[in-house]
């Protein structure tokens, strides 16, 4: 276990931080499975958390390498909108040529965002607002052109559904766990050994301190570059994981990513300032904020209230893990 | 924070249906904006919260408290005068622009001319030299919060008047419209610059943008892409200039 949460966070700090988070994680889980009756606990409902909450893991991931730098990435959700509908599209090229075309796409969305940031040295809040507006409206665009009219997209350009095993996905399992949480620690894993290269090494020094990275020879530019593309690619993924849940391509999906994603992106202790943050936390934050919804609709609370107790405990939680940490 | 001040002004106006309401369901209504910004600027000022973290999750409380009040439906206003309210002009000009107007001179004194509207950009401009100077940090902070939540309820008025109801799910991306606003009007994110002019221009263009668009005929799909490429290219040059500067 110690070498497990050593590979995903690196200094005794992070270790501390993340006990702080697993510890409330742990209180919500035992408050869930108590007031629940034990509902809470069933693999069906556990399951369901899982493939509820698989594209939310995929895309904080590489909000949290955005957020390491310094940066944030408002257009996680618009990004994931557009490849939704990108795969639905391109069904006639094949399951493997319909990823290909979303990834790249959303790669080229990072492409920009990232240059943008890097070279110009916009502001990445302002740059990714803009971006999501961009993407909400490529969407728009991409609907319309297979002839839905900017609604949701069922069929590809040909005229093609989707196949039947990609939307069978979310119901596979092996032996018991869902296939969607393969996807999800495979991911985890791949994200927490980039950071194990020297580029990605490297996003911490830009974040905590870009002038001295760059001054200390750190290619500053390539690593900022870097983290907005990979954050656009894995919300691509998120857009295809979304597909295959809900069979269908919706320009307008995602509009909750991307603050859902910062949120627990700051759970898991990072620092919006940029420096500070690992993969386990953020992991653990998704799964706070995951058990949290699982929970309020278990117990019936109104989901009127619901945003309500959601934001309440954003707050409490960012507060016990900031009590100690770095100041903004 | 719109939505659950017109949902407030909206809900206090319904069960006091008389028209001497009007008065303290809008005051109601600004009260309890101001409120919840206060304790926005209490936890930003008293704890380590980073002020994006408080305010998204005051975004989650005021929705959904807006959400509980409403019973998830809008509320619809019948008093005629308030409503007409909304739609008065004055000398030509509609009241909720001369309330803009009014609004951003106070601020554009407050700002330029006041003590205390010197320390916010002395805040934003250094933290540690401000504290350093004596500025008492964290009750111009919960000063700036209330102030925003003040400002809001005041939105949250002037759109309940011009829609004669409130919407619980309403003003979905004023929170990001208004900072991109601010931005384009030349304001910085790391704080200490930004004027109440700059801001009205990029408010203008905003609205400017918008109603070309639709005047021009332009598809809805693309108005988003054309919008976005617009602030990302007002934004750059601004920044170009400003690296150029920089560097000489």
């Amino acid at each position: 276990m110690a070498t497990l949460t050593r590979f995903f966070s690196r200094s005794s700090v992070d270790t501390r931080t993340n006990a702080r988070t697993l510890a409330i994680l742990l209180g919500l889980v035992l408050f869930a499975s108590a007031f629940s009756e034990g509902v809470f606990l069933q693999p069906a409902n556990l399951v369901n958390l899982i493939n509820q909450n698989a594209l939310l893991i995929v895309i904080a991931t590489g909000q949290l390498l955005v957020i390491a730098t310094g940066g944030i990435d408002l257009s996680v959700g618009a990004v994931m909108a557009v490849s939704s509908v990108m795969v639905v599209l391109f069904q006639d090229y094949g399951l493997a040529g319909s990823f290909a075309a979303a990834i790249l796409l959303a790669a080229l969305f990072g492409l920009v965002s990232g240059a943008l940031v890097t070279y110009i040295r916009l502001p990445a809040f302002v740059v990714t607002l803009a971006t999501m507006q961009i993407g909400y409206s490529v969407s728009k665009i991409l609907s319309d052109w297979g002839g839905s009219r900017g609604g949701t997209v069922y069929n590809s350009l040909g005229g093609a559904g989707i196949p039947t095993g990609f939307a069978d996905f979310y119901k596979a399992s092996l032996s018991g766990i869902p296939y969607p949480l393969f996807i999800c620690l495979g991911f985890l894993i791949l994200i927490a050994a980039y950071l194990r290269t020297s580029n990605g090494h490297f996003i911490y020094p830009v974040g905590g301190n870009d002038r001295a990275a760059f001054l200390s020879g750190i290619p500053v530019g390539r690593v900022r570059i870097a983290v907005y593309v990979i954050s656009a690619v894995l919300a691509a993924v998120g857009g295809i994981l979304f597909v295959a849940r809900v069979g269908l391509g919706d320009p307008q999906a995602g509009t909750w990513i991307a603050l859902d994603s910062i949120a627990a992106v700051s759970i898991g202790g990072a620092s919006l300032s940029g420096g500070v943050g690992t993969v386990f936390g953020t992991l653990i934050g998704v799964v706070i904020l995951s058990v949290l919804n699982n929970i309020m609709n278990l117990l019936g609370v109104p989901p009127t209230l619901q945003p309500a107790v959601k934001g309440l405990v954003i707050l409490i939680a960012v507060y016990l893990n900031s009590a100690r940490g770095k100041r903004l | 924070m719109v939505a659950f001040t017109s949902i407030v002004v909206a809900v206090l106006m319904r069960n006091f249906a008389t028209s001497g309401a009007i008065v303290p369901a809008v005051v109601g209504g600004l009260v309890s904006a101001t409120f919840l910004g206060v304790i926005s600027g209490l936890l930003v000022s008293r704890t380590r919260i980073p002020p994006f973290v408080v305010t998204l999750g005051m975004l989650g409380i005021a929705r959904g408290l807006a959400l509980l009040i409403s019973d998830a439906k809008p509320v619809s206003v019948e008093i005629e005068s308030f409503v007409s309210f909304g739609r008065l002009n004055v000398f030509g000009f509609p009241v909720s622009a001369l309330l803009l107007i009014a609004a951003a001179v106070a601020l554009f004194i407050f700002l330029r001319h006041r003590r205390l509207g010197r320390y916010i950009y002395a805040i934003g401009g250094s933290e540690e030299s401000a504290r350093l100077s004596g500025v008492d940090i964290k009750n111009v902070k919960l000063l700036v919060y209330a102030l925003s939540g003040l400002l809001t309820g005041i939105g949250g008025v002037i759109w309940t008047a011009r829609l004669s109801s409130g919407s619980p799910i309403g003003a979905n991306s004023y929170e990001l419209e208004s900072i991109a606003a601010v931005i384009v009007g030349g304001g910085s994110l790391f704080g200490g610059v930004g004027t109440v002019t700059g801001t009205l221009v990029g408010v203008v263009l905003f609205g400017a943008i918008n109603s070309i668009l639709n005047l021009l005929g332009i598809s809805p799909y693309w108005q988003g892409t054309i919008k976005g490429v617009l602030i990302l290219l007002a934004v750059a040059l601004g920044q170009i200039r400003r690296n150029g500067r920089n560097r000489s």
